[in-house]
């Protein structure tokens, strides 16, 4: 030891320092260039690590334990990362850490995975990538806070509510002398509909309007955007701007508005062409990818989103997912988003396989789903309830065809219609042939027991055709039968029976193919749309059986409406519908008597303006029904006044043409009196004008006048008479 | 009282036209032989025979003892209507498209139409000078169009003359004049003229057109008075003698009538208040569109012609009598 010491010592150590005037030339390339390459960059750990807010701040004492709780956390997502928790001077953790991992694609889903992890009741993870913490550090000096945005008062937005004669209104796009205009009109019984106030503008649209469920807002479309129109006179009330929008959907409560334009790129390039707004703030709420949301470019449908009744949720189709061929598989699935967070609900989707269509219950957030059958597997008809994700009720039934499902609109119960087959053969070019025909059924689902869903079946002896729910009562009528003669059935649900009760026998019309029950129910309308004939069938379902009303006629009309309150029905020809029918619009009353019939060029839409809806108390309904005969009286009178006022009106304007037109007329017949010498001169001297003289002059002749004719074997040539 | 179906042309029909007395109704059709019928009940009393090809046009003079047809065989021809004789040919290059007698009826106004080389013309004869009715004559008027003029009418006694052509102008011109007309209409109708009528008391002209839409204008300006709108081409329109209504009817057009049902194609003839341009009657009959139109001199019978070779005679009931507007 000692020795070794003292060698030390006496060693003298060599110097590494460089000499003086050394220049350093060599490259660390040149020097340590395979070690070079390997060297970590700085970016490279920041896409691949990510930060870890919200944990528990710890003393040193209990480090340990905290690194191993997240340890176990992380090892979950990905069991290759790195943790690292930084600590203050004193030892105690900041409730933040760094984890690496792999690579960046890991790095993406953990940071999604942990975003939002509840660790315990105190503590929620949110995690985010470290490259994005340059954006918290960069933040951009020019920032202000927004302006809010100016109130713009466009006035009572229900003021057509206040209507004292309770009349409600329409609005129609036509070609007003070559102009395309967008009128909103008053719709008065025995009066031609009058425009409302400063409601009539040429190119309101460039391409459709639309009405807002509640009828607050005309929307207009724009290649820059959309615009909301409202109050009395029509003012502008919102703009969203999105280029070339093409669709517009709104909410049930018209809260939120749905928007897309397609987008130029392709291959999910599209960032965000469908876009949610907030009505009430112009906002943008959320941009969609189409493509991320469906992975096609094209829309597969519209409105894409179906939102549930109390706007709560809104759900689209899964995106189909795609096999190792890239081709596409059967969708399985439905995405239900949050409208609070617009994220999707509970982060994932829920898996229906094959599924086919689905659709909200409009009163309750209930999802009915259809998914299709496989070789030997049945379809599946069945009832989601939302959040929880549970089955309320689920129906299995083997070889269907087709198949549609109709919610009645108090959400009470649900129709399934479903053809069924004997046996299918698959052609080898993918046709699928029905060997036997196929036969119709009508399932229905009754939710209006609480606790649990009844279900219920008509066979149907003709084929089906189409089918109508009355909206808040107990009846639904169904079409049946083919093209040349097709009978409407009404049925009664009653509880106290295990089926339907079929309350009509209605002669068959041809070529019906739509049922529309008035709002109100009781009343419906049996459409043959866009046939030759255009018969509509008005039926009376309000009493114990459903009877015929009238039948009117509309040959080639494509549209058939109620208005808001069941009043009044209109049919309309409108462009795009049957080829070569002239296009307008006709109005009855509720049972079918014709009150007005206009036809207009190039008529593209008729909209009734919805009514938001509104809610009486019991209480109050009764005393309105108690006191219906001696309120009536009322109105009778003031139906009566306004049918004598308008005479007058009418009168008193075709006294005004009658006036300027006689002028007109007095004026020629004078100049023709003037010539009277020159008009007998041309006809020899007779005047041909004065009446006394027309007696002279006649010849007698005979003639004979057959009072009846029959028909009698002829030889040729005497055919000459006419028939009669 | 039921309405008289004719049958005597085996072609559609191109005009029907009664006489000043209302005792004859004077039909002619597609086919080579205009027909005279007694109007009471129906009768064919006989033909003109001797053109030799469709007669677009005919008209008679205020005596009925002159009649003039103007006929695809490039004739007008004129015919003493109770011999059923042809008195008077004139030859044309093209064919004949209207022809039209004056107050008097001594002159007779004719148009041809356009083809290849030839232009349309529009020229008036006095029938009573044989050097303008004998081949190769020199008419006392005649003009030259671009546009075939398909339509005229002698519209105040004999000095105007008013013409429609196939692009929907009406002209009028003072037959002193042929170089510039008196007066012009090129706004009110789109399409082309299918009728011209004067009204009974000769303040008006009704004029139809391919445009869906018949119109009254001034005799004296051509000025749109009224506008009468239909949802079909309108083939003819006339005016009410005791009445200020007005008829008029047309359809579909005959090219798509066998495509279309007989309920959308509107083949109904439609009456229309003069004044207040309100459609308040129609009736049915034919199955074809309606070709062309004329009141009864009573006011009380309206005859058509159709695309479908029938002639209907049908009589207003008294109810039509009694309508009133209130004004």
């Amino acid at each position: 030891m000692v020795e070794a010491e003292l060698n030390k010592e006496n060693e003298e150590e060599p110097c590494f320092d460089d000499p003086v005037n050394f220049v350093d030339d060599i490259d660390e390339e040149d020097l340590v260039g395979d070690v070079l390459k390997q060297k970590p960059m700085i970016d490279e750990y920041e896409d691949n690590a990510i930060l870890v807010f919200g944990l528990p701040a710890v003393g040193q004492e209990r480090i340990g334990k905290l690194k191993n709780v997240l340890k176990k956390i992380f090892d979950n997502v990905n069991p290759s990362n790195s943790l690292h928790v930084p600590t203050d001077e004193a030892g105690c953790t900041k409730g933040v850490c760094f984890v690496e991992w792999p690579d960046k694609a890991i790095a993406e889903y953990a940071c999604s995975v942990l975003e939002g992890y509840k660790l315990d009741k105190n503590h929620t993870f949110q995690a985010i990538l470290f490259s994005n913490i340059e954006k918290f550090q960069d933040i951009d000096q020019q920032w202000k806070a927004p302006e809010p945005t100016e109130f713009t008062d466009i006035g009572d937005p229900w003021s057509w509510m206040h209507n004292n004669r309770c009349r409600d209104q329409f609005a129609i796009q036509y070609e007003k002398s070559g102009v395309p205009t967008v009128s909103v009109m008053w719709n008065i019984k025995g009066h031609d509909p009058e425009v409302a106030d400063n409601a009539e503008r040429p190119s309101w649209t460039e391409s459709v309007f639309r009405w807002s469920p509640h009828g607050s807002y005309l929307t207009t479309i724009h290649s820059k955007g959309v615009l909301l129109w409202g109050g009395e006179k029509f003012a502008r009330y919102r703009r969203f701007t999105h280029d070339n929008v093409q669709f517009v959907d709104f909410s049930p409560n018209e809260n939120f508005l749905v928007t897309f334009a397609p987008s130029d790129g392709r291959w999910g390039e599209d960032e965000d062409c469908l876009r949610i707004w907030d009505v009430f703030t112009g906002e943008q709420l959320k941009g969609f990818s189409l493509y991320a949301l469906t992975n096609r470019d094209h829309l597969p449908c519209w409105p894409f989103f179906c939102w549930s009744h109390d706007e709560k949720y809104f759900a689209c189709a899964k995106a189909p997912e795609k096999d190792r061929l890239e081709k596409e598989k059967k969708v399985n699935g439905v995405s239900i988003y949050d409208s609070a967070t617009m994220e999707l609900l509970n982060r994932r989707s829920i898996i229906i396989d094959n599924l086919k269509t689905f659709s909200w219950n409009p009163s309750r957030n209930i999802l009915a789903y259809y998914s299709e059958g496989e070789e030997n597997t049945p379809a599946e008809f069945g009832l989601l309830d939302v959040p929880s994700g549970l089955k309320l009720r689920t129906a299995r039934i083997y070889n269907v065809a087709e198949a549609q499902m109709w919610w009645q609109e108090s959400g009470m119960r649900l129709a399934i219609h479903t053809q069924r087959y004997q046996k299918k053969v698959t052609k080898e070019n993918g046709d699928v042939k029905y060997i036997g025909g196929t036969t119709s059924h009508i399932e229905i689902f009754d939710l209006s027991d609480k606790k649990d869903v009844s279900q219920m079946n008509i066979p149907l002896k003709e084929p089906f055709v189409s089918l109508g729910w009355e909206p808040h009562g107990d009846k639904l009528c169904v079409l049946t039968g083919n093209a040349a003669k097709c009978q409407p059935l009404v049925y009664r649900m009653d509880p106290t029976k295990h089926a339907p009760v079929p309350i009509s026998k209605l002669d068959p019309v041809p070529q019906l193919n739509s049922v529309e029950w008035a709002p109100a129910g009781g009343w419906l309308a049996v459409l043959a749309r866009l046939s030759t004939g255009g018969n509509i069938v008005f039926v009376d379902a309000s009493g114990a059986e459903a009877k015929r009303s009238n039948v009117a006629e509309h040959p080639g009309f494509n549209k058939g409406y109620w208005d808001p309150t069941g009043r009044y029905f209109v049919t309309c020809c409108t462009q795009g519908g049957r080829a070569g029918a002239d296009l307008g619009y006709r109005i009855y009353t509720f049972q079918g008597r014709e009150l007005v019939r206009k036809n207009l060029d190039r008529l593209l839409q008729f909209k009734w303006r919805p009514r938001p809806p509104v809610k009486l108390p019991e209480q109050k309904l009764k005393e309105i029904k108690k006191n219906l005969k001696t309120t009536s009286v009322k109105f009778d009178r003031e139906d009566n006044d306004e049918k004598v006022k308008a005479s007058q009106e009418v009168i008193d304007k075709r006294r005004k043409i009658m006036t300027a037109f006689d002028s007109v007329r007095n004026k020629n017949i004078e100049m023709v009196k003037a010539m009277r010498e020159k008009r007998m001169q041309l006809r020899d001297g007779i005047d041909t004008d004065d009446q006394s003289l027309k007696d002279q002059d006649l010849v007698e002749e005979k003639i004979t006048v057959a009072l009846s004719t029959q028909r009698t074997r002829t030889t040729s040539g005497e055919e000459d008479v006419g028939e009669d | 009282m039921r309405p008289l179906s004719l049958k005597g042309h085996d072609r559609a029909l191109t005009r029907v036209r009664f006489n000043r007395e209302g005792d004859l109704l004077f039909s002619a059709g597609k086919n080579k032989a205009p027909c005279v019928w007694y109007t009471e009940n129906g009768e064919r009393i006989g033909t003109y025979e001797g053109h030799n090809g469709v007669v677009w046009d005919l008209d008679m003079s205020w005596d009925t003892k002159r009649m003039v047809t103007a006929s695809g065989d490039n004739s007008i021809r004129v015919w003493d209507v109770e011999t059923g004789e042809c008195t008077d040919m004139i030859a044309q290059p093209t064919p004949a498209r209207s022809v039209t007698l004056s107050f008097s009826g001594n002159l007779v106004g004719f148009s041809t139409l356009k083809m290849t080389k030839n232009l349309s013309s529009l020229c008036i004869c006095d029938i009573r000078d044989s050097e303008q009715m004998k081949e190769g004559g020199e008419p006392m008027f005649r003009t030259t169009f671009d546009h075939s003029v398909v339509m005229s009418l002698f519209s105040s006694l004999d000095e105007k003359i008013t013409v429609g052509n196939e692009n929907g102008m009406i002209l009028q011109y003072d037959i002193r004049n042929s170089n510039e007309p008196f007066a012009t209409n090129e706004i009110t109708h789109r399409f082309g003229i299918t009728d011209l009528q004067l009204s009974p008391d000769g303040a008006f002209i009704i004029s139809s057109s391919k445009d869906k839409t018949a119109a009254l204008l001034d005799v004296t300006n051509l000025k749109q008075l009224k506008q009468y709108r239909s949802e079909r081409p309108v083939n003819s329109a006339c005016v009410s003698p005791i009445r200020d209504h007005i008829v008029l009817g047309g359809g579909e057009d005959a090219m798509q009538v066998t495509q279309t049902a007989v309920s959308a194609g509107h083949f109904e003839a439609k009456l229309y208040h003069m004044v207040f341009e309100e459609e308040f009657a129609r009736f049915k009959g034919h199955f074809g569109p309606i070709n062309t139109l004329a009141f009864h001199p009573e006011g009380n019978i309206i005859a058509s012609g159709g695309e479908d070779g029938y002639v209907r005679v049908q009589e207003l009931d008294s109810e039509y009598l009694e309508f009133t507007y209130d004004y």
